[in-house]
This record gives structure tokens, sequence and C-alpha cells, in this order.
């Protein structure tokens, strides 16, 4: 059976404060620690573009863990920040890792739900086609594309990417996942020459769809909320997170919130939280729940397979 | 049915982080100015929504800008 073998990433050293941005936008420290839930943002170098993340994520997995490039067989980038329209990003990693030529690549565009989905399609069509040993990326740098002088998006996201690891004997396997999309709101979140979001529709379909699908993902996997040891949410920003635990009736203990020193990764915020609770063997079911631009939702959960 | 400021100052109570200003906010004064901020209306105006099953376009949302407001914009679209 296929699952998680182990997860990577990379986050940009540089870090930029948002409290100096606080006159800017007129805002104060409690809102940025309380409600957004971003003290710095990650931002990656100029010339780095998504697959330059995924090499240094990729970088980072082979610091961590036996893996035998020669048996790649399935390469697969989460983005909708892409290095090019065309070609796709995972073929520009495929040649920057020096991948054997019968590996399938492709991209997943989705955003925030796109770590779910693309745990989801990756072991989905790695079993189908009898595929080993996979490689799915998330990299999102939203440095290129925010407007800076835009108080609802310039507070928010930060720079990373992450590489899970995809084969047999693995630490976590996933269970049913459900997803779920609201297109006629396509333009709550849209990028045109810069990004936009109405803040007021991304907030109502997340307070009044993910509580809910939430619920009903724990169900269809024939298990109690009770019997999830951590809820993996994306972190949209902090208010939107705790209107969820408050909506669902989580103890805030199980619900871990770690963007303050990075931002909003998008695809990438999910695999970051999960990345360090890989080895942590008091957990035995995981729910991650990504939602976002789309608008788009997943929810699924992870059980251990082994420490 | 006929909104009452009480109404709102209950629905605003409901809101976690204003719990404790609900009932000491000036009914007349802007919401900004109070302390407010855009998050937690965000969380007002949903609620509105769900308690009154009254859909709140994103263009009136300007005009909702204190207890008052809101009062006199429910009322006129509830009852008008």
């Amino acid at each position: 059976m296929l699952g998680i073998k182990e997860i990577a990433s990379y986050v940009p050293n540089e870090r930029r404060s948002n409290y100096e941005l606080m006159g800017k936008f007129d805002v104060g420290s409690e809102f940025l620690e309380k409600k957004i839930g971003v003290r710095q943002r990650a931002i990656k170098g100029k010339q780095e573009r998504a697959s330059d993340m995924c090499v240094k994520a990729f970088e980072a997995l082979v610091n961590k863990t036996d893996i035998d490039l020669s048996q790649i067989d399935c390469c697969v980038v989460v983005t909708q920040t892409p290095d090019f329209n065309i070609p796709h990003t995972s073929a520009i990693v495929h040649g920057k890792l020096g991948l054997k030529e019968n590996c399938a690549c492709f991209d997943i565009s989705l955003g925030c739900s796109g770590y779910v989905y693309g745990l989801a399609v990756v072991i989905s069509f790695m079993e189908a086609n009898n595929l080993r040993h996979g490689l799915l990326f998330t990299s999102d740098p939203y440095s290129e594309i925010v407007d800076e002088n835009d108080k609802n998006t310039a507070l928010l996201f930060g720079d990373a990417s992450t590489v899970t690891y995809i084969g047999e004997e693995p630490k976590f396997t996933l269970g049913k996942t459900l997803f779920g999309t609201w297109g006629k709101e396509f333009d709550a979140l849209i990028k045109k020459e810069k990004l936009s979001m109405n803040g007021r529709s991304v907030f109502n379909f997340t307070v009044l769809k993910i509580p809910e699908h939430i619920k009903r993902t724990v169900e269809e996997n024939n298990l109690k909320m009770e019997d999830i040891d951590l809820f993996l949410l994306h972190p949209g920003s902090k208010y939107i997170v705790d209107m969820i635990v408050a909506r669902t009736g989580i103890d805030k203990s199980r619900v871990p919130f770690e963007m303050y020193d990075y931002g909003n990764t998008v695809s990438s915020s999910i695999p970051l939280m999960l990345e360090n609770r890989l080895d942590k063997n008091d957990i035995r079911y995981m729910l991650l729940s990504g939602y976002g631009v789309g608008l788009s939702w997943a929810t699924t959960v992870l059980r251990r397979e082994r420490p | 049915m006929m909104v009452s400021e009480e109404d709102i100052r209950s629905i605003i109570g409901q809101v976690e982080s204003l719990k404790e200003k609900a009932y000491s906010i000036d009914g007349n004064k802007d919401f900004a100015s109070q302390g407010i901020d855009s998050l937690d209306m965000l969380s007002v105006y949903l609620m509105i929504q769900e308690r009154y099953n009254v859909e709140i376009p994103d263009e009136d949302i300007p005009k909702l800008d204190s207890i008052k407001s809101i009062v006199e914009y429910l009322n006129s679209r509830l009852n008008g």
C-alpha cells in the first residue's frame, strides 16, 4: 500500500516584518497576532522560481532519508505560480533533478486545497499504474504576485515549498478524501495583474462550508471526532482557523497553528505542519483540510501505519 | 419582524472577541472608531445573515458601520 514515507521543506531565510507595515495599513500588533496570525513573511530570492524552490525542498529530503533518484517514477508539482505557463513546472523539476525518462510528470493547478488533492491524485494515479516511488511537490511563491499595497493580501502570504515522498511501507496512509468546489465565486481570489482577494467571500465560504465538511470526512472514514489526534487545518488566517474551531467544537489543543514566522504558504501550509509530526508516534489519526482559491476545498484523514 | 438594537448587540456578543464589548459600544458611533476591526465585522455580518436569513451584498457593507445603521437596514430589508 502506498502512502507518505517522508516530507521535507524549504522556507527561504529572508523575512519581511509585518510590524513595519502597521502604520501603512492602519492595524495594530494585536490584529497581526490574533487575527491575521503572521508576524513576518518568508520571501524567496528575486531570481528563485517555483522549480528552484522544489529543488531546495528535495535537497532537504535527501538529507533526511535514503532516496534513489533512479527509482523515482512519478513527479508532480502543485502550483499556481509556475515558472512558466508552458511548460509544466514538474518537467523543469524533472530536468533539474536528473530524473529518469520513464517518469510521469504533471502539475496540479490548485491553491490552498492543493496538497490534499495532490495526495489523493498522486496515490491513486500511482496505484493504478503500478508506480512505486513518487515525489509530490508544493511550491507557491506568492511574493511574485502579491500587490504590496493591498492590505487584504500583503500581510498574509509567504513563500515556501515542500516535497512528500510517496511509496510503499509508508508512515501514514490516506483515508477517504472528500472534495468540494464553489465555482460561482471563482473570482473571490484571483490573479489578473496582481493577486486580489474578496476577504468577505473567502471568510463566509470557509466558515459556512468547512466545519461541516470536516465532520462529514471524519464520518466517511468511520471515525469519530474524538478519534482524530490532530486537525491540520490550512491557516488561511488565525481568525479563520479560530472560527472553524469554534464551529466544529474541536479542542484548540488539537489544532496547531504555525504560520506566525513565515506566513500563509498556500499549498505548502499543510505539509509544513505535517512534516514535524510524521515521527510523533502517539499520533494515530490526523485530519488534513485545505480550502481557498477556486473556491475549492478538500479534506482527508491520515492513518499511521508504522513509527 | 422588527429588529432591535438589543438583537444586534446579542449577535455581536456571540463573537468571541467582542463578548465583553457588545453592551458597552455606542450604538450610534461607527464600529471602527470603537476598536472593532474588519475581521470581527465579517463575523457579525455572517451571523446576521444566518439569523435573519437575508443575503447582504458586498456593496451594502460600507453602510452598515454602526448598530443603528444595521438595525435600520434590516428593518428596511425585512419589512420594506
